[in-house]
């Protein structure tokens, strides 16, 4: 069981402080490296370790004067623009050092960069996302946009607000969503809220540890030199200092939903789509009746105001997690193999016994893709929900949220289906508007191949990374 | 079929902006390529060591009309490929011929398919799924040809099947054609030998080739076995019988060849594929005759032969690893069965019974393979040759052979340990030589240390520029062989890539390269200075997940672990690509970027291709079994034939 150092690793990397009911997202660019690196010093009081989460029970004194926290991440230019040398940048890993608006990246996401409100261009510096207990503290912040704010060397980009969190989280189109997370080894939540299959080493969502792969993710380091203090930055392995050590690469992606489009769908189709029923509830365990030409019959219901009956043998039903797709439903008549969540998450899907894949071989392959969803939906203009600010958290871009974008959500090939991509999420990078777009549903005694339109839009997004708190702070000095 | 040529002027120029030579590519793609990529690969330091341009071209055909075609179809693309501005068309082929360069491992998702093949086939899957169900909003089954109709009664099965059928034809012709059993195919980098029969052949044959095959298979093992029968009684006269009897076999092989020619495709190169298939029926007669006849020129040349069944086991050993070596698996099994009855026949003065004295002479034959194969992997045809033939005389005992010779029919049991004991004195030195190869590797690779991790971002956008624009990617890798005074490291490298080249044509045809589906075509060539080794691979989808894939196969640590750069291996199949940020690095870093690549299906991916093909398969059966068709579909059902089943039929696509 690896140790991890919680009191250094950023406390959005543990959870998704779901008790900070109030959010907000602000992006900047730095125009005044020395000024921002002084603003970030002073707000490093509030950037609360990773310690506080076995702690449940914290003191009202304490809480006072904690109403909010931070979250506080970097671009690659916005590290250079602080002052980080040249040779330190080159050990961060390509991905990053290239960004997500890179004119070969977009092609391996889906993109078209040139469309997105911001992000876009080399100006994308700085993240800091903002939790509060209630919505006066996120007044107050920098948010400047048309000039530089000259006494934090700020320009505000973006700012977004997020909808206010309420359990279960439920998403613009009406899905409850956030079911399904990795459980990091080592972090000290309860296991027993976790599938067993869900648990993943913490080398895979922070730098310094063992990953799935037995090996440590690259992390970015200074270079070696004689005598430095460790209480500025970790040793790694080798003797370097080591930057990224506690820290976590943050993959931020700003989606606009079409929600009138998606009301247009019927229900059992807008369910095949995501994989799930809009309460959570799996297809997988809940599928609609089996024949669909038969027409519903509403005593068949397991609830009045949802279709579908429960099957068992998938899982035990109990939770809306606790299932697999293999093999009761390796031939995708209950979950649509194109099916969202399907293609994010496989889980055994992939096993393959003539091939000697077994259903473990297949979780364990599946989790080596996997990534830790941190966002929130997020509230338009006139305080309506109209997207989801996603975030995630990876070490490895190309192995985790790039393989997830690139080889299961954009892939038309995907689980041997011909010419479809992601019908939530996804674009074909070869014509990212081919729309409408076809979407097969597997059924007996054959496919129905229906066609949609587009769902969701990027505004923007960007490849951050969110350092440990000693390498935020190291960060922050730079330039004093 | 991959050309060096060296460049006399800087090769860096990209030559995609000459618009004659494209429109000629253009002429030149349209058939018969299935991948053509070019690239440069620069000069190293080391002085010996120049700048290449390279031609990588897949093809179906041979590797001499692939040059003709290049030197008379597109010759300006080539004197700008070898800057040579007035040379003649012969002069160019003159010049492709000079540079050619064999490859040292091939790898082929399916070795067999061509262009064409691939091309009708998918279109056939196309009209298949479009004659089943629009792309529209129905929820239904609306759209499926039955819709509508009333369920069928036994007694109108033959109606609904002439519609079935009807249905079936109509998808089944492409352009007015239909597809044919199997374009004839043979790629230009190995010649097989004998007719190459790929274990799965039987898919993409209709019946009546799969019976000529089979029968042609089944005459050549019994003209063996009577051929010898025959001339241990008759003598010499017998050589016609058996010469006519192989001649036989040809002949059905010929009809097979002849029904699977191009002509249903109107390929205008028919006239040289026919000259082509002439000359290969004419190496398989002569190579069938050979083996009879030579068998019993043997036997009249040196009298009655005695039961050592070891000597046979090794003659069969041999030819069956020669085999393996020039061609493939089942010509393998064929000739193997086939030696194996003709010298059965040569036991019958053995005590054991016929077919004791068959299965001793096979098993005896799987040592003398494997000894023939491990030297061809070691030392190369030398190897297989001289080393393979000496394991082979004295498992076959040749020195008690010339003594048996002497007296009629009777084997010395005691005399069969002396090949014995020098069999096993030749294993324990094979043994110990691999074992010796391993444990110098192993010092060399405990004395290596892992280089660190770093990424050249100007490098990795020069190649990423021109990756991920289609479904498909090239990548074209030359890593520098690591050198060692006694030049171990290359050795190894040459020995690893003829084993993989052997397990690529043998073993993995059917579309997986160690479960991996996602690779098209790969090659591996060691670059004439010997310095340098050269892959070029075509593969579905992104650098990274491809590179993934390679996570944990020991092969592509056995071939790379020999070269600068690539993560520490262990025993040369252990760790290496396990090391996976290290591996993706170096697969980067040492990447050269394509300058012009061309796909013949750009969107398939291997999974389709095969799709593809056991839908034509599916759809072929279907109408080659009327009489079956209602039957099967009764059986299934146990009721009248409905809509519903008819759609399960054509869903199963």
């Amino acid at each position: 069981m690896p140790t991890l150092e919680l009191h250094d690793i950023q406390h959005i990397v543990l959870s998704g402080l779901p008790k900070r009911h109030y959010a907000k997202y602000l992006l900047y660019e730095i125009a005044d490296g020395e000024a921002a690196g002084a603003w970030i010093q002073a707000q490093l009081a509030h950037v609360a370790g990773a310690h506080r989460i076995p702690n449940r029970e914290v003191s009202p004194t304490d809480r006072q004067h904690r109403r909010f926290q931070l979250a506080i991440a970097f671009t690659h230019t916005g590290l250079k623009k602080l002052g980080l040398r040249e040779e330190v940048l080159q050990t961060f890993v390509p991905e990053f050092r290239q960004g997500m608006a890179d004119a070969h990246r977009a092609r391996v996401l889906g993109d078209r960069p040139a469309e997105w409100e911001w992000g876009a261009d080399d100006r994308l510096d700085l993240f800091c996302g903002i939790y509060a207990d209630d919505d006066d503290e996120l007044a107050g912040w920098p948010t400047r946009a048309d000039g530089p704010d000259p006494e934090t060397g700020l320009r505000c980009i973006t700012q977004v607000h997020a909808q206010r969190y309420k359990d279960p989280l439920i998403e613009p189109f009406g899905f409850r969503d956030g079911i399904s997370q990795p459980y990091i080894e080592g972090s000290g939540k309860d296991p027993m809220r976790f599938e067993k299959r869900d648990r993943v080493q913490p080398g895979e969502f922070i730098l310094g540890y063992e990953n799935e792969l037995k090996l440590l993710p690259a992390s970015p380091h200074l270079p070696k030199g004689p005598g430095w203090d460790r209480a500025i930055l970790p040793l790694s392995a080798d003797g370097a200092p080591d930057l990224g050590r506690n820290g976590s690469f943050l993959v931020v992606r700003h989606f606009r939903q079409h929600v009138e489009e998606f009301q247009k769908l019927d229900e059992h189709i807008a369910a095949q789509i995501v994989g799930r029923w809009r309460s959570g509830r799996p297809l997988v365990s809940f599928p609609p009746t089996v024949d669909t030409h038969k027409p519903r019959n509403g005593a068949r219901h397991h609830t009045p105001d949802e279709p579908g009956e429960p099957v068992h043998d998938a899982g035990n039903g109990r939770g809306y997690n606790d299932f697999t797709f293999y093999p009761h439903d390796a031939a995708g008549l209950r979950c649509p193999l194109g099916a969202h969540i399907r293609r994010a998450n496989p889980r055994d899907a992939l096993a393959n016994p003539k091939e000697g894949i077994s259903e473990e071989d297949a979780i364990k392959l599946a989790n080596q893709h996997r990534i830790l969803r941190r966002g929130r939906p997020y509230l338009g203009k006139d305080g309506v929900p109209e997207g989801i600010f996603f975030m995630c958290l990876n070490t490895n871009f190309d192995r985790q949220f790039e393989f997830i974008q690139q080889t299961w959500i954009n892939n038309p090939k995907f689980s041997g289906l011909t010419d479809e991509v992601d019908p939530l999420v996804g674009s074909s990078r070869f014509d990212p508007y081919r729309h409408p777009m076809p979407f097969t549903r597997q059924g007996c005694p054959q496919n129905v191949e229906t066609s949609l339109s587009k769902y969701v839009s990027l505004r923007g997004g960007g490849y951050f990374f969110l350092p440990g708190l000693k390498a935020l702070r190291y960060i922050a000095n730079l330039s004093a | 079929m991959a050309l060096r040529l060296e460049p006399t002027r800087d090769a860096s120029e990209a030559r995609e902006d000459d618009s004659i030579a494209r429109s000629q590519l253009r002429t030149l793609l349209a058939r018969g390529i299935h991948y053509l990529s070019f690239f440069v690969v620069g000069p190293a330091e080391d002085p010996a060591c120049g700048a290449y341009v390279v031609l990588e071209i897949t093809c179906d055909g041979s590797a001499r009309t692939m040059r003709h075609r290049l030197a008379t179809e597109a010759p300006d693309f080539v004197r700008a490929l070898v800057d040579s501005g007035e040379a003649s068309p012969e002069e160019l082929e003159r010049l492709l011929r000079k540079h050619s360069h064999r490859s040292h491992a091939v790898y082929e998702a399916f070795p067999g398919h061509s262009v064409e093949q691939i091309r009708l086939e998918r279109a056939v899957r196309e009209q298949a799924r479009a004659s089943r169900v629009p792309i529209g909003g129905a929820a239904t089954g609306a759209g499926c040809p039955y819709a509508g109709k009333q369920p069928l009664s036994p007694t109108s099965a033959s109606a609904a099947w002439d519609e079935v059928r009807h249905v079936l034809d109509a998808v089944l012709a492409v352009n007015g054609e239909k597809v044919p059993a199997r374009a004839f195919v043979e790629h230009g980098r190995t010649r097989p030998f004998i007719v190459r029969w790929s274990p799965n052949g039987h898919r993409f044959c209709d019946r009546a080739n799969l019976w000529a095959r089979r029968l042609g298979g089944a005459l050549l093992v019994l003209a063996a076995f009577l051929g010898a029968r025959v001339v241990y009684h008759a003598g010499l006269r017998a050589i016609g019988l058996c010469a006519a009897l192989g001649a036989v076999h040809v002949g059905l092989t010929a009809f097979a060849w002849v029904r699977e020619s191009p002509k249903a495709l109107k390929w205008p190169g028919l006239k040289a594929v026919l000259r082509r298939a002439a000359v290969e029926l004419g190496l398989q007669a002569l190579f069938a005759s050979a083996v009879i006849c030579a068998g019993a020129l043997a036997v009249v040349a040196v009298g009655r032969l005695s039961a050592n069944a070891l000597l046979w086991s090794a003659v069969i050993g041999v030819f069956c690893a020669g085999a393996l070596i020039r061609a493939g698996l089942a010509d393998v099994a064929k000739l193997g069965l086939g030696l194996a009855a003709f010298l059965a026949a040569l036991l019958p003065a053995s005590a054991w019974p016929m077919t004791a004295s068959i299965l001793v002479t096979l098993a005896g034959a799987l040592p003398v393979a494997g000894a023939v194969l491990f030297f061809h992997i070691m030392d190369g045809p030398f190897g297989a040759v001289v080393e393979g033939g000496v394991v082979a005389a004295l498992w076959g005992g040749l020195v008690p052979f010339v003594w048996e010779s002497q007296r009629f029919g009777r084997a010395d049991p005691w005399l069969a340990w002396v090949p014995a004991i020098g069999f096993l004195v030749v294993m324990a030195w094979a043994t110990g030589r691999l074992a010796w190869w391993l444990h110098e590797v192993r010092t060399l690779e405990s004395k290596e240390t892992p280089d660190p991790l770093f990424w050249n971002l100007e490098h990795l956008s020069s190649v990423q520029k021109s990756e991920d624009i289609t479904l498909q990617n090239h990548l074209a890798h030359v890593a520098n062989i690591k050198q060692d005074p006694r030049g171990l490291r290359l050795r190894t490298l040459q020995r690893v890539l003829r084993g993989v080249n052997l397990l690529a044509r043998t073993y993995f045809t059917q579309g997986d390269l160690a479960t991996i589906r996602t690779i098209h075509f790969a090659r591996f060539v060691i670059l004439p200075d010997k310095k340098r080794l050269l892959f070029m691979g075509n593969y579905d989808g992104g650098f990274s997940s491809y590179l993934h894939e390679f996570n944990s196969v020991g092969g592509v640590t056995a071939v790379w672990s020999n070269c600068v750069g690539f993560p520490r291996s262990f025993y040369l199949v252990g760790d290496g690509a396990s090391d996976e940020q290290r591996f993706k690095a170096f697969g980067r870093r040492y990447q050269v970027p394509t300058l012009g690549w061309f796909s013949a299906y750009p969107h398939l991916g291997v999974g389709d291709i095969e799709a593809a093909t056991s839908t034509r398969e599916a759809l072929r059966r279907t109408l080659d079994d009327p009489s079956t068709f209602s039957g099967r579909m009764r059986a299934r059902f146990g009721e009248p034939l409905t809509e519903a089943d008819c759609d399960a039929a054509l869903r199963a696509l």
